[in-house]
């Protein structure tokens, strides 16, 4: 029997490993590529690098010497979320930092100076939180909730129809900007109105965080035209329904609300 | 709510309750207290949060109307054992998911100084899929949070408050930082508080997006301004918390609702529910219903009830019914015909191996793909761990991948085991609970749904894909 030299090539490699105790041969292993909003490592780019020109504004000194109250004094460091947030809001409205809020790398060293820290720590800070970006995205974030609650929605409609539908209005994937610049899409964990399931929430000088809830693909169509003519959509539910209360209506607290009442208190139970 | 982590010490208090609610879970576990017998519900004048739906005035005045900082004065006046002992009487139970008795929790506070300052920190980073309440709260009731904080902090001798909100919250935070610039104006808070002479501040610290700050160590973390990674207890945060202080954190719910036990008296708040399971909760009703909402009931309301009454029944009439997540989705679920008989309550559930969590259920009705919705659990535990412990990290994708494969039925039947022994190995074995809420849904569907798996799985080998 002959075996051609890759083979016998093969064999020996095999033959080697299993010596160290390997029962199969393993073929190279990479890890799977990240997603968006995982990526933890920074590149240096035109618009983000060390000599980004990038400062706060007098405002913002005035709020964090504000935010800075609220903490003691010798643990600072305490302000590093607040103060990534208020970065991020402001790239908001700095279009020559790119359309939307996103964390430049001089702003990270930045705060790391203001709060007598290493910037390390407000990088393993900014990598853990999901909601600070650090690169720009589209000028409006469009996030949907898809966990479970909004997957299997209320009316028939479950999160991913709606995602479907924006998917296919904007012409782009979960992950990505439109050409023009103004929507990013992404898929988010659940946003906390499993009540006024299927939601989204909008990041963005327009929108402020807003939620948009009990929607149909429609409805979520409607904003987002309504947010490219710089209109501002209303948040809150879609259908016409009041925060928590049913669609059907309430079921409770009919009446006027209790007056103020406390027993005697020195009385002996 | 993340607050599974004080699981153990649950477990002993309810062995301690053990003894007296063996009488009573026997009278409400028997025929006589079928759902059918349940008629009235709560009284809406029982109902402490009135203003849950924002239909009157939310601020600092329609507040005061409503009753919020009536007296507070003279509650804080009495001292500290008078809040805790009557916290006790209520028998209330943290309102976050673990039901750690409250008054029990609140007076492991040291009361002696040591140089050292006390901390409150109230648990808004509501981040449990399915669970919405605190948010009704935070945006339509916030006096009576801050009300709240006064009340316990001045309970616990706390020199401030933090209210850690979730970052995604902005409008419910925007609401808030409103209420304590009110409070700060009408002297509620800061010197002198109420002029009850205590000195007290309340701060709002906003999060980043991440589910595991709701665990009270990471939360702890969080607010020093690390990632929020839980740490290991002992010591448990009452000894070393906050900047290494003692610090209690607490949830949104259990605080605000303290003042009207205090001004109603505990005895008031221990006459709903049985014994253990005493007071008021907010439930949620979601999913395949009719009417999704928001509610305050009494525990121990029967599941069906809740559905039918305030959701309105599910869509497609009960019949139609598949599944229902009692308390957050780190809950295993339940099938119909426990669905039918279950009790809301911390005890009645754990009687179907699952439990009451933040009490906001997710009804799933046939047309929802059971497998494919534990899957989506588990992709939520996946993105959401935080990385330290290896079972959680490495395990919660594994589950995730093996449940893929399950919704399309591209597994062998050997492997549902191997899955529960996968979740069984994750369970326990890590620092904080969010381990042990990946395992349970998991737990739950094998539990309870394993024949449908095993029906897909050989579906999918009939229909000769491979």
């Amino acid at each position: 029997m002959s075996l051609s030299l890759v083979q016998r090539r093969i064999q020996n490699i095999v033959a080697k490993h299993a010596r160290f105790g390997a029962q199969s041969f393993r073929m190279f292993h990479a890890g799977r590529p990240l997603s968006a909003d995982h990526v933890n490592v920074h590149r240096d780019t035109e618009y983000n690098n060390l000599d980004t020109m990038w400062d706060f504004t007098p405002e913002s000194y005035k709020q964090i010497d504000e935010i800075l109250k609220k903490y003691p004094r010798n643990y600072k460091r305490s302000a590093v979320m607040p103060l990534l947030h208020l970065a991020q809001k402001q790239t908001e409205h700095m279009p020559e930092h790119g359309s939307t809020g996103w964390i430049p790398l001089v702003a990270m060293n930045k705060i790391a100076k203001i709060l007598d820290m290493p910037p390390m720590r407000v990088y393993e800070v900014a990598t853990f939180y999901t909601m600070y970006n650090r690169t720009p995205i589209g000028k409006h974030n469009i996030q949907v909730c898809t966990t479970t609650p909004c997957m299997v929605g209320t009316y028939g409609i479950g999160a991913y129809t709606i995602l479907d539908a924006i998917k296919k209005h904007l012409g782009i994937e979960v992950g990505e900007t439109t050409k023009d610049g103004l929507f990013h899409l992404m898929e988010a964990e659940c946003l906390g109105a499993c009540c006024n399931a299927p939601m989204m929430q909008i990041a963005g000088p327009i929108c402020n965080d807003a939620y948009y809830e009990d929607l149909t693909p429609e409805s979520a169509i409607a904003i987002i035209e309504k947010l490219r003519k710089g209109e501002t959509p209303p948040p809150g539910p879609q259908n016409g329904r009041k925060g928590s209360i049913g669609p059907l209506g309430k079921t409770v607290l009919l009446g006027e609300p209790n007056a103020p009442y406390c027993r005697d208190l020195n009385a002996k139970a | 709510m993340l607050r599974r982590s004080l699981g153990k010490a649950i477990t002993a208090a309810q062995r301690l309750n053990q003894k007296g609610s063996a009488a009573a879970a026997a009278r409400m576990f028997s025929s006589a207290n079928t759902p059918v017998q349940f008629s009235e519900g709560l009284k809406d004048q029982d109902r402490i949060f009135q203003n849950i739906y924002g239909e009157h005035d939310t601020s600092i005045k329609g507040a005061m109307k409503r009753g919020d900082y009536y007296m507070t004065k003279e509650i804080v006046q009495k001292g500290w054992e008078f809040t805790i002992n009557e916290l006790k009487a209520s028998g209330l139970r943290g309102r976050g998911g673990a039901g750690f008795p409250t008054g029990l929790k609140y007076s492991f506070m040291p009361k002696k100084k040591d140089g050292r300052p006390s901390y409150l920190v109230v648990n808004a980073d509501e981040s449990e899929p399915c669970t919405c309440k605190d948010r009704e709260i935070l945006r339509h009731e916030p006096h009576k949070l801050v009300d709240g904080c006064l009340v316990v902090g001045a309970a616990m001798l706390a020199k401030a408050a933090y209210i850690y909100i979730r970052g995604e919250y902005y409008d419910e935070y925007v609401a808030l930082e409103k209420a304590i610039a009110e409070a700060y104006a009408e002297g509620k808070l800061g010197k002198n508080a109420c002029g009850s002479g205590y000195d007290f501040d309340v701060y709002v610290h906003r999060g980043g997006g991440a589910y595991i700050c709701g665990e009270e160590t990471a939360m702890i973390e969080s607010l020093e301004g690390k990632q929020g990674k839980p740490r290991l207890k002992p010591p448990f945060p009452a000894n070393v918390g906050l900047w290494g202080c003692p610090t209690t954190v607490t949830n949104v719910e259990t605080v605000a609702v303290v003042p009207t036990i205090m001004r109603r008296g505990g005895s008031w708040f221990a006459s709903f529910g049985r014994e253990g399971n005493k007071g008021t909760k907010l439930f949620n009703v979601g999913g395949n219903v009719n009417n999704p909402c928001t509610v305050e009931e009494e525990m121990g309301v029967p599941m069906r009830y809740l559905i039918e009454k305030h959701g309105k029944g599910v869509r497609g009439g009960w019949d139609n019914l598949q599944a229902v997540i009692p308390g957050g989705v780190s809950v295993p679920m339940i099938t119909k015909s426990m669905a039918a008989e279950a009790i809301m309550d911390f005890d009645g559930l754990r009687k179907y191996k699952s439990a009451l969590g933040t009490g906001s259920m997710t009804v799933l009705d046939n047309s929802q793909d059971i497998i494919k919705a534990v899957a989506r659990i588990s992709s939520f535990f996946k993105h959401e761990s935080c990385g330290q412990c290896t079972p959680c990290r490495e395990g919660c994708m594994w589950m995730y991948n093996i449940l893929q494969r399950f919704t399309i039925g591209n597994a062998s039947i050997g492997e549902i085991d191997m899955l529960d022994e996968i979740s069984r190995q994750i369970e326990g074995h890590t620092i904080c609970a969010l381990g042990d809420a990946a395992a349970w849904p998991v737990q739950g569907l094998i539990r309870n749904f394993r024949p449908l798996i095993e029906e897909r799985i050989n579906q999918y080998k009939a229909s000769g894909t491979l």
